[in-house]
């Protein structure tokens, strides 16, 4: 009826539509763009480069920075999808009290400040020293949180009774867990191990708290945020082009799973 | 021949709720067996304790004379097949089937002989490698069915296993269990609340009550001579009228006496129900001696037989009667018209409370 031809008002939403994404991500297409930015100005065009790129990578300070994110990252999330799993599968058997349930989400909604200055306080407490591994617990605390939640979601749509079915058919409950709770919920927990790396290694404020003096503790976040204070160059914007393609297609990754695993 | 399956005096209450309440029966090697009852009578939780996923307050449950009370349900020689089948989703139907062979060590030749064995059984040897999703109802139903029999239980448990079929396809499946029953020889007891299903394939029925037997028997025992007014009222349609016997007759008020069967058995002035199949009222145009005149209210038409709600007349009682839709009463049924009812003493059953 209305054919290929649009109403005025269709146009108009468009126009809108176009307005919305160019507000989200014009100004990182600006910054991808200027990575590739042959003058270290950032104000001006001066022709196509990689030089920048290449400059990164020789970079010592930010490749260990780099080094020092990827171990966090990878850590904490092994740390947290393992006992965020069992969180969701102990969670599922016994339905605790909704205030409880409450609690495990928590520090998901907490501002990332008040966690991190609860953090340092906690670990000065304890007088434990500061440096990667403190890091790596910080991270794992949000993380077990979220990967509770996205676990969760996962048994939404699962059945119990394949559990008890495996039980009757002569299996003891660790061969259940391996060889049915398992595969029958490992896209939410793959899930969920790819959104707790990418909260992970582009965390910020929490690392900063909870880490040690020098470089050795230094995440890629913080080695960024230690180079800005000498104004913005194209080797940022390199850097930051690369960590946004990487949470992009972490988060594009862990998103397909769980969608998914939903038919 | 001893029993292969005993229950003892088992009870199992959640809170305040008895679920089971005391129960006793045997199951008979061979047997096909079926728990019957409405929902909440307590027949999935007998189900569950015998398979060892609950375990019962008091009382104790016999396997071919062995104690397995305390046995973990892994170590039962006793399957279950679950109402919603229950099959392992990421799985082909060979691995569905494979699985609980694997648990008893087995590998091999043998492994696959006797899966593709229990397939066969089942009529899906051609199924073996899709997964449960691709496959409808009724086919879920049979790898449900063959990964429980492949292992060769004592005892295969069946929940409801007709539950989720529509009607064709559950009177097909119908004959196909009874004859799988027989075929392998295996114990079945199905837990259901179609009395159809029962009475069709059960050789020995458990009806449930509030967690507790009201009758156990063969079908035709409950159908026929239904021991208390639940069970009469449970299976198949009855009329129910209550009086007390007065002298040769069972004196219902407004009716009159009414002929019954083992009327001596109640004492004179004892009050009690009498219970009539809406099948054994005979109608007829004209007055007999003994009828009850009536005034038709209503019909259905069912096919094979014709269902007739009457109001007897002085007494206001209601009465259903059912017959053939070839009698010669049935093409002339309209609602207002003038007939006589009267039953044989034989199927007058008195129920006391």
């Amino acid at each position: 009826m209305s054919g290929p031809l649009k109403s005025p008002g269709q146009r108009w939403l468009q126009a809108h539509l176009g307005l919305v994404y160019l507000f989200l991500y014009g100004p990182i297409l600006v910054l991808i763009v200027l990575s590739f930015n042959r003058a270290g100005l950032p104000t001006a065009w001066t022709g196509f480069s990689t030089e920048w790129y290449g400059k990164l990578a020789a970079n010592e300070k930010i490749l260990n920075a780099v080094q020092n994110s990827l171990i966090v990252a990878f850590v904490s999330t092994a740390i947290s999808t393992v006992v965020g799993t069992l969180l969701a599968m102990g969670m599922e058997e016994r339905r605790p009290h909704p205030a409880l349930e409450a609690l495990v989400a928590a520090p998901m909604i907490i501002p990332d400040i008040v966690l991190a200055i609860a953090l340092l306080s906690f670990f000065s407490l304890l007088k434990m020293t500061l440096g990667l591994h403190s890091i790596i617990l910080a991270h794992a605390v949000f993380n077990i949180a979220f990967v509770c939640t996205v676990v969760r979601t996962r048994f939404k749509h699962f059945d119990r009774s394949i559990v008890e079915a495996s039980i009757d058919l002569g299996a003891n409950p660790f061969t259940t867990f391996r060889r049915v709770t398992l595969p029958v919920i490992a896209p939410g927990v793959i899930a969920a191990a790819l959104l707790a790396f990418t909260l992970s290694i582009d965390e910020f404020i929490i690392a900063y708290f909870t880490a040690g003096a020098g470089s050795s503790s230094t995440t890629f976040p913080m080695q960024i945020y230690a180079m800005i204070r000498f104004g913005v160059t194209p080797e940022i914007n390199a850097v930051a082009t690369i960590v946004m393609g990487v949470s992009f297609v972490l988060v594009f990754l862990s998103q397909r799973l769980n969608r998914e695993a939903e038919v | 021949m001893s029993a292969l399956l005993e229950i003892a005096g088992v009870a199992k209450s959640f809170g305040t709720i008895r679920a089971v309440d005391g129960i006793d029966l045997a199951v008979a090697p061979n047997a096909f067996f079926a728990l019957l009852g409405p929902s909440g009578c307590g027949k999935t939780t007998l189900l569950r304790l015998i398979a060892g996923f609950e375990h019962p307050d008091r009382g104790a449950i016999r396997l071919g004379g062995l104690d397995i009370t305390a046995v973990k349900p892994n170590k039962r020689p006793i399957n279950l097949m679950f109402q919603s089948y229950a099959l392992f989703p990421h799985m082909t139907v060979f691995a569905n089937v494979s699985y609980g062979l694997e648990m008893e060590g087995l590998r091999g030749a043998e492994l696959k002989a006797r899966v593709e064995q229990a397939l066969g059984l089942v009529q899906l040897s051609d199924q073996a490698g899709r997964k449960p999703h691709q496959l409808s109802g009724g086919q879920k139903q049979r790898v449900a069915l063959a990964r429980a029999l492949v292992k060769r239980p004592k005892l295969l448990l069946l929940d409801e296993p007709l539950g989720a079929l529509d009607k064709k396809l559950r009177e097909k499946m119908q004959i196909e269990l009874k004859r799988l029953q027989q075929e392998t020889g295996i114990a079945f007891l199905v837990v259901t609340h179609d009395q159809e299903e029962a009475l069709t394939m059960a050789d020995r029925i458990a009806l449930l009550d509030q967690g507790r037997i009201a009758q156990l028997g063969k079908p035709r025992d409950l159908y026929e001579r239904p021991e208390n007014r639940f069970v009469a009222d449970f299976v198949g349609q009855m009329n129910f009228f209550e009086g007390r016997r007065r002298g040769s007759g069972f004196d219902v008020a407004g009716l009159g006496l009414l002929p019954a069967q083992d009327l001596d058995a109640l004492p004179e002035g004892a009050g009690a129900s009498l219970a009539v199949r809406p099948e054994r009222v005979i109608l007829s145009e004209s007055a007999q001696p003994g009828a009850l005149a009536a005034e038709v209210v209503g019909s259905a038409y069912m096919g094979q037989d014709m269902i007739v709600h009457l109001t007897l007349s002085g007494s206001g009682l209601p009465l259903v009667a059912r017959l053939p839709a070839a009698h010669r009463l049935a093409a002339g049924v309209e609602n207002g018209r003038q007939v006589h009812c009267s039953w044989a003493a034989e199927h007058a059953r008195l129920l006391v409370k």
